[in-house]
């Protein structure tokens, strides 16, 4: 038996994604958990499930300061959807369709947000793979992607690999 | 199929493919990304079906275009028969083709089973024909069979060439074969046994006597075993030709077949069948035996190529056309799946016609009817099929139609509404289409008016219709695109058989039936009329058999005439027309006490002269004696001034020149049955 003690705050939103998902008992039983924390009761087998869970809210969390012509902005990574490069210029297109533009190189920023599920598409295009909706196939092997907020983007045909890797439908040695 | 069809469909498949691969390889890529999503637990909008319904688009399309275009066969290489492209006919090639054609057709097939195989449609179907042909002998003077075409022979009971008549006796499987000797006497050469070939049909050719009938075999009740039902007590018939020489009367040929022979015509020395063949058989093909003198029987099949099938028809029986050349013998044939209702013959083409019904999407009932043309070599007795129209309405017998400088032409009609209409047809060039080329849809008839007889005689076509009085209407066809009545003549009755007496004049002569003002039928009558005129609205003359003789004995007439035309003796060129009448009296016997019925055969000789002042002759009765009612006089035949009156029992001699019977020479048929209500009872 593993005890995993919680925010109160975060309670509303882990409980309805437990319960739906995974079959989870949340309680509150005081006896279990001291005053203002509740607990989850879970066995060993479900440390595995649970675990990308976290990392998940974790992710959602989190937030990336970026490098601005007019200095410092913390930006969530859950809003950006993509980023583009226009020659030194970078801008970070967000959920809400609006763009932050950003003063830091693209390979920089490739690296800062690979753990967060970003890869590089083309010359000039990092997109979050949590955010594409759909893949269109087309006939010159490049990929067509649609992100959630209806943009349209192209993986060059010189990505498709590293796409598939990202997506790891490509083992990462080859 | 075409090259075209081939570059068509290869270019649709490739299309296919690569649409296919990109369907594919986007249901591979998005079920990656959707795992990815799921292990990630990245929750993304849902792609909704539209989607993928967009992007398979492109596969289900082409995918259908090849699918439609092989299916539907749009680039096959058309089918030709001769230089014509075959657009409604095609031939059934296999077995299992011609039995899901037939599956098809016959969707609600569960009144089929009550037919059993072996009655074939003609025997349901009534049986009218006839029509004028006067072949002058050599030397002596006769009148023939009364047939519809000049030069294209219809087969009858009694055929003759002014030297020997042969009669088809009915109830007996034999031929009476009488010659005439030059004093007109007549001698009863040995009666002709055909064994168990029945028939109704005979031909002659100046060496042959060809009979046209059928073998019937009984088939008695068996049990069959493990079952708690008897199988079916049925006859079983097979179609025959039998070819006899005339001078040994010796069997020179015989060719039987599984099929019904239903109708023929004679051209020449081509010998012209339509038979009708079940499709409840084991063997589809139609199947032919062929005994030609001692030699052994040879059996063959219509090849499958040779059977062709129309869309969108009831197939309740096959229809075989088939040829034998009377000189060599040699049967050609082709077969069509449907029925046949009637035909006609010129010395060019025969037309099937077959009248058929459906109901439409809103349970209307339709009359339509069918006309398939075939094209007729005289010479090797073959036949072509050329083409079909379907036209509505029902044709009722063959002389509702004819064909005149290639220009068919047809009346129909139909009931619920009545509705009478005229057709002129013309084979399409290069398909197997006859095209309507003109049409006179109205005013043939008054309201509920059904057509009762037609008779065409070149430009002139007659039509009779009748309800409570007859319209006779004489329609112009001098343009085939544009035909006109020109004239209506009505009086009470109606005419079941039109001859037309002079083609210049507009002379014709009625048969039918006499009618009173409500339109009751009753009695016999003939009439004359004048068509020419149109201010001409009545008949010239009508003679009406009484339905009370002289002595006041009520009676009732009827003559195989008023339905089958060749029962007519008739002859413009000689003045004549003649026909048996069967009379029923009922009278009161005052020797016996009791009243009484008897039957009085009579065949009544009528002399017609439209510039006479009495056009029909009062009738010249030659009576046959009081007889039971199947032995009325069947034929009369007229050689030379003389009429020979033909019946089961007797044949009697008229001279009609000085009106006496020759009762002296009279002949007794050996009639060595007892009948039984009109069937040969055997012990």
């Amino acid at each position: 038996m593993l005890k995993i003690i919680w925010n109160k705050e975060d309670v509303e939103k882990i409980k309805s994604r437990l319960s739906s998902d995974y079959n989870l008992v949340l309680t509150d039983d005081p006896n279990e958990v001291p005053d203002h924390k509740v607990g989850i009761i879970l066995d060993d087998s479900d440390l595995e499930k649970i675990k990308p869970i976290l990392e998940m809210l974790a992710y959602e969390q989190s937030q990336i300061m970026f490098q601005t012509p007019s200095g410092w902005i913390q930006l969530p990574v859950t809003e950006i959807t993509y980023l583009e490069a226009f020659g030194d210029d970078i801008y970070a297109h967000t959920l809400n369709m609006s763009s932050q533009m950003i003063k830091q190189p693209l390979y920089q920023l490739e690296e800062i947000l690979r753990p967060y599920h970003f890869v590089r598409i083309g010359k000039s295009f990092i997109v979050s793979i949590s955010k594409i909706r759909y893949i269109r196939t087309s006939f010159n092997a490049k990929l067509d992607l649609e992100l959630v907020t209806g943009t349209h983007l192209e993986v060059s045909r010189s990505f498709v690999k590293d796409f598939k890797n990202a997506l790891g439908i490509q083992k990462k040695e080859d | 199929m075409t090259l075209t069809g081939w570059i068509i469909v290869s270019v649709l498949s490739v299309v296919v493919v690569i649409f296919g691969a990109r369907f594919i390889s986007d249901i591979l890529w998005n079920n990656k990304l959707g795992k990815f999503h799921k292990t990630n637990h990245v929750v993304v909008p849902k792609v909704s079906g539209l989607y993928w319904l967009k992007r398979s688009y492109g596969f289900v399309l082409s995918s259908l275009l090849v699918v439609a275009t092989v299916s539907t066969g749009a680039f096959s290489i058309p089918i030709t028969m001769g230089e014509r492209v075959l657009v409604n006919a095609a031939p059934v090639q296999s077995l299992s083709n011609l039995m899901q054609i037939i599956d098809e057709a016959n969707t609600s097939p569960w009144w089929n089973d009550f037919f059993r195989g072996d009655i074939a449609v003609d025997e349901l179907a009534p049986n009218m024909e006839g029509a004028e042909d006067y072949a002058g002998g050599e030397e002596r003077d006769y009148i023939g069979t009364n047939t519809q075409i000049e030069g294209v022979d219809e087969a009858d009971i009694v055929k003759t060439d002014g030297y020997t008549i042969y009669y088809a006796s009915r109830f007996q499987n034999k031929i009476r074969v009488i010659d005439i000797l030059d004093d007109h006497t007549a001698e009863l050469q040995a009666d002709l046994d055909l064994g168990d070939l029945y028939t109704d049909a005979l031909y002659l050719t100046e060496t042959q006597l060809i009979v046209i009938g059928y073998i019937y075999t009984v088939v008695p009740y068996t049990y069959v075993e493990g079952s708690d039902y008897f199988g079916w007590a049925y006859v079983s018939y097979s179609g025959a030709v039998q070819v006899y020489n005339r001078e040994t009367m010796e069997l020179e040929y015989q060719l039987e077949t599984d099929s019904n022979f239903y109708e023929h015509r004679l051209i020449g020395s081509s010998l012209f069948l339509i038979s009708s063949k079940s499709i409840h058989t084991d063997e589809l093909r139609p199947v032919f035996k062929e005994t030609e003198g001692e030699e052994d029987t040879v059996t063959s099949y219509l090849p499958y190529e040779d059977i062709y099938y129309f869309d969108d028809m009831p197939i309740y029986s096959m229809t075989v056309v088939t040829g034998i050349q009377l000189e060599t013998y040699e049967v050609t044939s082709q077969a069509f799946l449907g029925a046949v209702s009637e035909i006609f013959a010129s010395e060019d083409s025969i037309y099937t016609v077959n009248s058929y019904y459906t109901y439409t999407l809103l349970n209307e009932y339709r009359n339509y009817s069918q006309i398939v043309k075939y094209d007729l070599d005289t010479e090797h007795a073959t036949i072509t099929y050329v083409g079909e129209a379907r036209i509505e309405g029902y044709v009722g017998d063959q002389y509702w139609m004819d064909e005149f400088e290639g220009y068919f032409r047809v009346v129909t009609s139909t009931w619920w509404p009545t509705h009478n209409a005229l057709y002129i047809l013309e084979e399409d060039e290069e398909t197997d289409a006859l095209n309507i080329v003109g049409s006179i849809t109205e005013g043939l008839g008054k309201e509920n008016e059904q057509v009762k007889s037609v008779r065409f005689v070149g430009n002139t076509g007659y039509v009779v219709t009748f309800e409570q009085t007859d319209p006779l209407y004489r329609i112009d066809l001098s343009d085939p695109t544009a035909p006109v009545i020109v004239s209506a003549i009505e009086e009470p009755g109606y005419s079941t058989y039109m001859h037309v007496w002079d083609e210049e004049a507009g002379y014709v002569i009625g048969f039918g039936f006499s009618a009173d003002n409500s339109g009751r039928v009753n009695g016999l009558k003939i009439s004359a009329y004048d068509t020419s005129d149109p201010l001409i609205t009545e008949p010239l003359e009508s003679y009406q058999l009484n339905g009370e003789d002289e002595e006041g004995i009520y009676s009732y007439s009827y003559s195989e005439a008023s339905y089958n035309p060749k029962a007519l003796m008739v002859s413009p060129d000689h003045g004549i027309i003649a026909f048996p009448v069967m009379s029923y009296r009922y009278y009161y016997d005052s020797e016996k006490g009791y009243y009484d019925y008897s039957y009085v055969s009579q065949f009544m000789v009528f002399y017609i002269n439209f510039t006479a002042e009495q056009i029909i002759s009062d009738p010249i009765i030659i009576s046959h004696e009081e007889t039971y009612y199947y032995a009325g006089i069947d034929r009369g035949v007229y050689i030379d001034g003389f009429i020979y009156t033909l019946s089961y029992t007797e044949m009697q001699i008229f001279d009609l020149v000085n009106q006496v019977v020759l009762a002296d020479d009279a002949i007794q048929f050996n009639v060595d049955q007892e009948l039984y209500y009109g069937v040969a009872y055997i012990d």
